[in-house]
């Protein structure tokens, strides 16, 4: 905000010193002055317009400086409008409580001209830099909050109901530990299967979600392709062409550990891949927990051309799975112990099978271990349930 | 986390101490990264103090290994605590490094 631009209130009581500053003032080429003779005009006067810059005596009747500032910083806006404070020059210690109460400087009376333009000037350079500086904040939040929006609908909705003659239901999860994060969850079926599909980026933040957002629309290309069925059928094959993809030039060494898994609907018989993600769990119908621990290969996007290894289970009415990615396991609670796999283990066999979207309460549970500490890592899962 | 070097015959030590995570991995992989000066370098990374890895910090860790490839050189990590070692393992990184036990054994395996 420069000169003549800036917006200025002169309060005082004494009509003389507001007719000398307003002079002053003018001179340096200000022309958007108003004048407020007590606090409670001031405070009307800054409710009303959105000023640059006060000058405030300190000894007024009704409401004096001290009450003006007060209520300035009750409200916070202290921080966004600069106060000059006018004072006689013996008085030093009201000019400390007003510096105090967030004052942004002081001017002597009877004013000096040279040292009224500097504090004058110099306060509003102060603002403008810091106006700067906020919007530019704020811009910043929009994108992000937008960014957010975009990546959460990537996320597919939750299903319950019957597909190819097969009861089941999917629950999804998806909680960026920041605005936007580097995990992704998919499914979605292709001719006679059902496709699960969970990832997590080596990090978190924009640069991971730019990854995530990456590795998830090549995963979805995939499908497109008239092979889509053959590439989902063996996944393995449809992880390797994500990696060799993802691998090529990736001179960051960013990479994403990846669970592909595919129900073949009529039989219960499921072919997974786990690439250095997290082993699933596998609850049968009895509530007992195994580990879906066969090593698919490395990650993706580290070595080009891997070939990857499926193993295959059965699963049957009444089982569940359920693929997390580690801002589960890993979190923290303020002794520095993390969330780990038992819990996860103890969560899903307790599993009632009436509970719909049971997610959300193990997402409660990991924030009342972390007991208020910010989330350590971005946050997605999925949960496959067979119906009996 | 604290980073410490040393130079043992023609490899360059590091010994990490505390958390690899978020945080620390940049710092770790710009620290160490800016030990490898000489074509052809040996690096050492001794894990022995370090209790905790976040992906994050794998992948500084495969930055590394990567600039030093580059300049022709070799790598090795040794005394990795089982609970990293299992972090490893399930990330299949295990396989994609050179991981001895001992600091001896790593030496021995880089000068070899």
């Amino acid at each position: 905000m420069s000169t003549p631009d800036a917006k200025i209130l002169v309060v005082d009581d004494v009509a003389d010193n507001r007719d000398l500053l307003l002079r002053r003032l003018a001179r340096l080429g200000f022309q958007q002055i108003d004048q407020a003779t007590n606090g409670h005009e001031a405070l009307a006067a800054i409710d009303a317009t959105d000023y640059d810059l006060v000058l405030l005596d300190i000894m007024m009747p009704e409401l004096d400086g001290f009450g003006v500032l007060e209520a300035l910083k009750r409200d916070g806006r202290i921080n966004e409008l600069p106060i000059l404070v006018i004072s006689a020059l013996n008085e030093i210690e009201p000019v400390v409580r007003c510096i105090e109460l967030g004052a942004a400087d002081f001017i002597v009376k009877p004013f000096n001209p040279t040292l009224l333009r500097a504090r004058v000037l110099s306060t509003l350079e102060k603002k403008a830099l810091s106006d700067l500086t906020r919007n530019e904040l704020k811009r910043k939040q929009l994108e992000l909050n937008e960014a957010r929006t975009l990546q959460l609908s990537l996320a597919p909705p939750p299903f319950a109901g019957t597909i190819a003659g097969r009861s089941l239901s999917i629950d999804v999860l998806l909680d960026p530990a920041k605005e936007v994060g580097g995990d992704l969850v998919d499914h979605f079926r292709i001719d006679d299967m059902l496709v699960l599909a969970l990832g997590d980026v080596s990090d978190k933040g924009a640069g991971a979600a730019l990854m995530m957002a990456r590795t998830h629309a090549m995963l979805r290309a995939l499908t497109a392709r008239p092979d889509a069925a053959d590439l989902f059928r063996e996944p393995q094959q449809a992880l390797g062409i994500l990696n060799t993809a993802l691998a090529a030039g990736n001179d960051s060494c960013m990479f994403v550990t990846f669970l592909l898994a595919s129900l073949q609907l009529a039989t219960g018989s499921l072919t997974y891949v786990r690439a250095g993600h997290i082993p699933p769990f596998h609850r049968n119908g009895t509530g007992k927990v195994a580990r879906l621990r066969c090593m698919g290969g490395p990650p993706l996007g580290l070595v080009e051309d891997t070939a990857y290894q499926a193993d295959t289970v059965m699963l049957n009415p009444g089982d569940r799975l359920l693929v997390l990615t580690d801002g589960f396991t890993e979190a923290h609670d303020l002794a520095d112990s993390v969330y780990g796999e038992t819990r996860i283990e103890e969560f899903l066999a307790d599993l009632a099978p009436s509970e719909a979207r049971p997610l959300k309460r193990l997402v409660g549970q990991v924030r009342v271990f972390e007991a208020g500490r910010p989330a350590f890592d971005d946050m997605a899962a999925i949960l496959l349930s067979l119906e009996p | 986390m604290e980073i410490h070097d040393e130079r043992i015959g023609d490899t360059c030590v590091v010994t990490a101490k505390g958390r690899l995570d978020g945080g620390a991995s940049a710092t770790f992989a710009d620290k160490v990264g800016s030990l490898i000066t000489s074509p052809n370098p040996k690096l050492l990374i001794d894990f022995a103090g370090v209790d905790f890895v976040t992906s994050a910090g794998l992948r500084a860790v495969l930055l590394l290994v990567k600039r030093v490839k580059a300049a022709g050189g070799s790598f090795a990590l040794c005394c990795v605590q089982d609970s990293v070692r299992e972090v490893l393992d399930i990330t299949g990184f295990t396989g994609m490094l050179s991981i001895h036990a001992a600091r001896g054994d790593a030496l021995a395996a880089l000068a070899g």
